[in-house]
């Protein structure tokens, strides 16, 4: 009996790793996607939903060390369109490509740093700092380029969007590099360790020599920086500044953390179950679309699945913790 | 020998009340320090400030001759301090390595070498005894299992000072004993342990001095040769409060309003049965783990469903929720004022009329003068000193706080009022005003069913007592039976007999 695990069980344990669950959930909409609609499995279109994706992507990054914490980040999409537009007008005004990308990066830095310093120093919460630091550099955005989108480039800036290496464009294998990369940091390092710990219990991280503070106000930073990156590929795939870009966008990217994993109270998850999870929204909204559902019903269709998911993931959850009891 | 700490004139004050007031202790390095006390005697808060958690107020810290002033609880450790909390405080979702290693992981260039990470672990968890892997998650261990995964963290710091809080409050009869074989072999190595606990068979076995406390002050100090049972209780209550408690119930008060059999639910609650007498007080004690809080927590409709029968004047009930229970006259006070009882930041008349919104609010429509009038009248009765009823109930000392606790419940009518640890972490004069309350709640005839783990108060509190051992009702004692040796025996009837089926 006790060699021989059933089915059941492995399933249970397969299902239990996030990511595998996430793979599944995957592969399961692609089938259903390929067999309701012919345009699916073409090439042209896959490649459009991974383009679509690569913001996202690489905001996920940020906002998994957030949700690590048991906060989150609102002020992405707003830091992404104020520095795909800042990163425009300085090079309008002459300043080199590089320089002018390297400036754009500190700036988004720093307003990561001021939004983790009113967080962990003045204790405002999360929600207000980061929803005011939307409104302030989305309206940063327009006034900055008089509410139109800038364009008119040297070429070489395209670079993301424009070379190609196989079937896909840089912007992609960058994404994919970036979490990879990251993916592992937030596994194996000393440092990304910290979030967890952070997450899973504050007061005993503190009394672990944890620099609670200090590492707050790095995470809110670490997440501007990874919306400015964005932010910058972004301008380069379109060549243009854009002041709306990225509307609603941090909202999309905490729920892909969210079903791909991440515990709203901190402590669990990974950057790829986030980018899986980021994925799997691409992939419904991409069906939606070509499916022609009207644009009204997608963020219906949306909304059930995120509540589903994470009620699922709650019901399994507490059926693990009582079984936990009984053993 | 040589004296290793010195903590001088120690004196922490929080808001409402002097916690810590001109406490000494010494600790030689190779020695184990034991410090005893009641609840609330300020053990806990004197080990925080050594460990950097409090602030102190006044007074001096000294080790190794040298003053030593700690800003937070890293400057403790790097002076080679460490403390195995009372609290658990685990990080559920890590592995039990990254628990024990918690940010001090081996690490090269900033990656961290996983092998090696799990064969420190590991040896700190061999040291122990502790048969687990280290890659275990660790909210997945039992509460005693994560405690000693504490312990293994502690020891991990190569501490010079080790401080354990109530460590065996969790642990079996054979963990007490891996962990004392530790503990003198760590003494041996020259560490200096302060041992935390009220036990006083386990002090007896392990301490070499003992430093009693009493209301946050020194009470007195004893060595080993010199101390028994009798003189470290003597010590721990003093003369004067142990015979203050109020008078017991009149002959002749027999109505049974709750009646409770064959109640079952969960781990901890096997086989419960037991009357309460309206106008008594039933006290019902237990050892740690016995399942007295969770007896109150299943009536009470907390603990999901159950078997066995619960009775209300002969009326059968089904709870489901506590909205159940308060319906059918039942309250219940949490062991937990803070986490579980009290709105903390609120002031107090919210609070005291949080159990009656509908009364207050006629209408749907909170009105004001109805709510101060009945915040007056519960402050008035209950004697609970605060300067206005807007006061938050967050700057209350604990022994008003459990006041506006009590006036809460109160005000929703039970007929039977539970209330677990009604003075834990309170003051001794506030302890005996709340003392007086209860009984004259029996003697309005509200049944009182007082669940503690203080045998002196329950003994002194109760007219009657129900004893548990193991999620059982081992038996019930009163009158002249009510002594300490027959309550005992009771509260460990099955621990004895598994102790000695297993030697």
């Amino acid at each position: 009996m006790e060699n021989k695990i059933s089915f059941g069980a492995k399933l249970k344990k397969v299902m239990a790793v996030r990511e595998l669950f996430m793979i599944i959930l995957i592969i399961i909409a692609v089938l259903l996607l390929t067999i309701m609609s012919p345009n699916f499995l073409t090439r042209a279109n896959l490649v459009s939903v991974l383009i679509g994706l690569v913001p996202n992507g690489i905001i996920a990054v940020g906002m998994v060390m957030c949700l690590l914490e048991g906060s989150f980040d609102l002020s992405v999409g707003g830091i992404m369109a104020f520095t795909g537009t800042l990163v425009g007008v300085l090079m309008l005004k002459g300043v080199a490509i590089l320089p002018a990308v390297l400036i754009t990066l500190a700036v988004g830095l720093l307003i990561g740093l001021v939004n983790g310093f009113f967080i962990a120093k003045v204790h405002v919460h999360p929600l207000i700092v980061t929803y005011g630091m939307q409104r302030i550099t989305r309206s940063a955005a327009t006034i900055l380029t008089g509410g139109y989108s800038i364009y008119g480039f040297d070429a070489a800036f395209g670079v993301m969007g424009s070379k190609r290496i196989g079937p896909l464009p840089l912007m992609v294998w960058f994404m994919l590099a970036l979490i990879i990369v990251f993916d592992v940091l937030f596994r194996k390092t000393k440092y990304y360790r910290q979030a967890y710990y952070l997450g899973s219990n504050p007061n005993a991280a503190l009394l672990s020599g944890i620099k609670v503070d200090s590492y707050r106000i790095q995470t809110y930073a670490f997440s501007g920086l990874c919306a400015t990156v964005a932010g910058v590929v972004l301008a380069s795939r379109i060549m243009a500044g854009t002041p709306t870009a990225g509307d609603g966008l941090e909202m999309q990217v905490l729920a892909a953390g969210v079903i791909g994993g991440c515990s709203m109270n901190g402590g669990e998850g990974t950057i790829i179950g986030c980018f899986l999870g980021v994925i799997f929204l691409s992939l419904i909204s991409n069906a939606l679309t070509i499916m022609s559902v009207s644009q009204y019903w997608q963020g219906v269709v949306t909304g059930v699945i995120l509540i589903a998911a994470v009620s699922i993931d709650m019901i399994l959850k507490q059926r693990r913790a009582q079984a936990a009891v009984k053993k | 020998m040589s004296e290793l700490l010195k903590m001088e004139g120690i004196t922490k004050k929080f808001p409402g009340t002097l916690a810590l007031s001109d406490v000494s202790i010494s600790l030689n390095s190779g020695e184990i320090l034991a410090l005893m006390g009641e609840n609330g005697a300020g053990k806990s808060t004197l080990m925080k400030v050594l460990s950097g958690i409090h602030s102190k107020d006044a007074g001096r810290i000294i080790i190794d001759g040298n003053e030593v002033h700690f800003n937070g609880p890293l400057d403790a450790q790097a002076m080679g301090i460490a403390i195995v909390n009372q609290e658990l405080s685990i990080f559920p979702h890590m592995s039990v390595a990254e628990n024990i290693m918690a940010n001090r992981q081996p690490a090269s260039g900033g990656f961290i070498k996983s092998q090696q990470l799990n064969a420190e672990a590991q040896k700190y968890l061999d040291e122990l005894g502790v048969a687990i892997s280290p890659r275990t998650k660790a909210g997945t261990l039992s509460t005693s299992v994560q405690q000693l995964v504490e312990i293994a963290r502690a020891i991990s710091m190569n501490p010079r000072i080790l401080i354990m809080d109530e460590p065996t409050s969790s642990l079996s009869d054979k963990e007490i004993n891996t962990l004392f074989t530790i503990l003198l072999a760590l003494k041996r190595k020259g560490l200096g342990i302060i041992y935390i606990s009220h036990k006083i068979k386990e002090v007896l076995t392990l301490a070499d001095h003992i430093t009693v406390l009493r209301d946050g002050k020194n009470s007195g100090e004893l060595d080993r040769a010199e101390a028994d049972e009798h003189s470290i209780v003597k010590l721990m209550v003093g003369r004067e409060s142990h015979f203050i408690f109020p008078h017991k119930a009149p002959e002749g008060v027999t109505k049974t309003v709750l009646s409770v059999r064959g109640l079952q639910s969960g781990e901890k609650v096997k086989d419960v049965s037991f009357d309460v007498t309206a106008g008594k007080i039933l006290g019902v004690f237990g050892l740690m783990g016995a399942g007295r809080t969770e007896t109150a927590r299943t009536i009470y409709g907390l603990e999901g469903k159950y078997s066995g029968t619960i009775e209300m004047n002969g009326r059968m009930l089904n709870i489901r929720t506590p909205r159940d229970a308060i319906q059918a006259g039942i309250a219940y006070l949490p062991e937990d004022r803070k986490l579980d009882g009290l709105f903390l930041g609120m002031p107090v008349k919210d609070n005291i009329v949080a159990g009656i919104l509908d009364k207050v609010a006629p209408g749907g429509m909170m009105k004001e003068s109805l709510i101060a009038r009945n915040a007056n009248e519960m402050v008035e009765k209950f004697q609970v000193k605060v300067p206005s009823i807007a006061t938050r109930v967050s700057s209350l000392s604990g022994g008003n706080q459990q006041k506006v606790l009590i006036a809460k419940y109160y005000k929703t009518n039970p007929q039977v009022l539970f209330i677990d640890e009604p003075t834990r972490g309170i003051d001794v004069g506030a302890k005996s005003e709340i003392h007086k309350q209860l009984r004259e709640l029996a003697d309005s005839g509200k049944a009182v069913v007082v669940i503690s783990s203080e045998l002196i108060e329950v003994m002194g509190l109760s007219d009657e007592i129900v004893v548990m051992c193991e999620g059982r009702v081992t038996g019930k004692v009163s009158g002249s039976d009510m002594t300490e040796r027959n309550i005992m025996t009771l509260a460990t009837k099955f621990i004895d007999s598994s102790a000695q089926e297993a030697s």
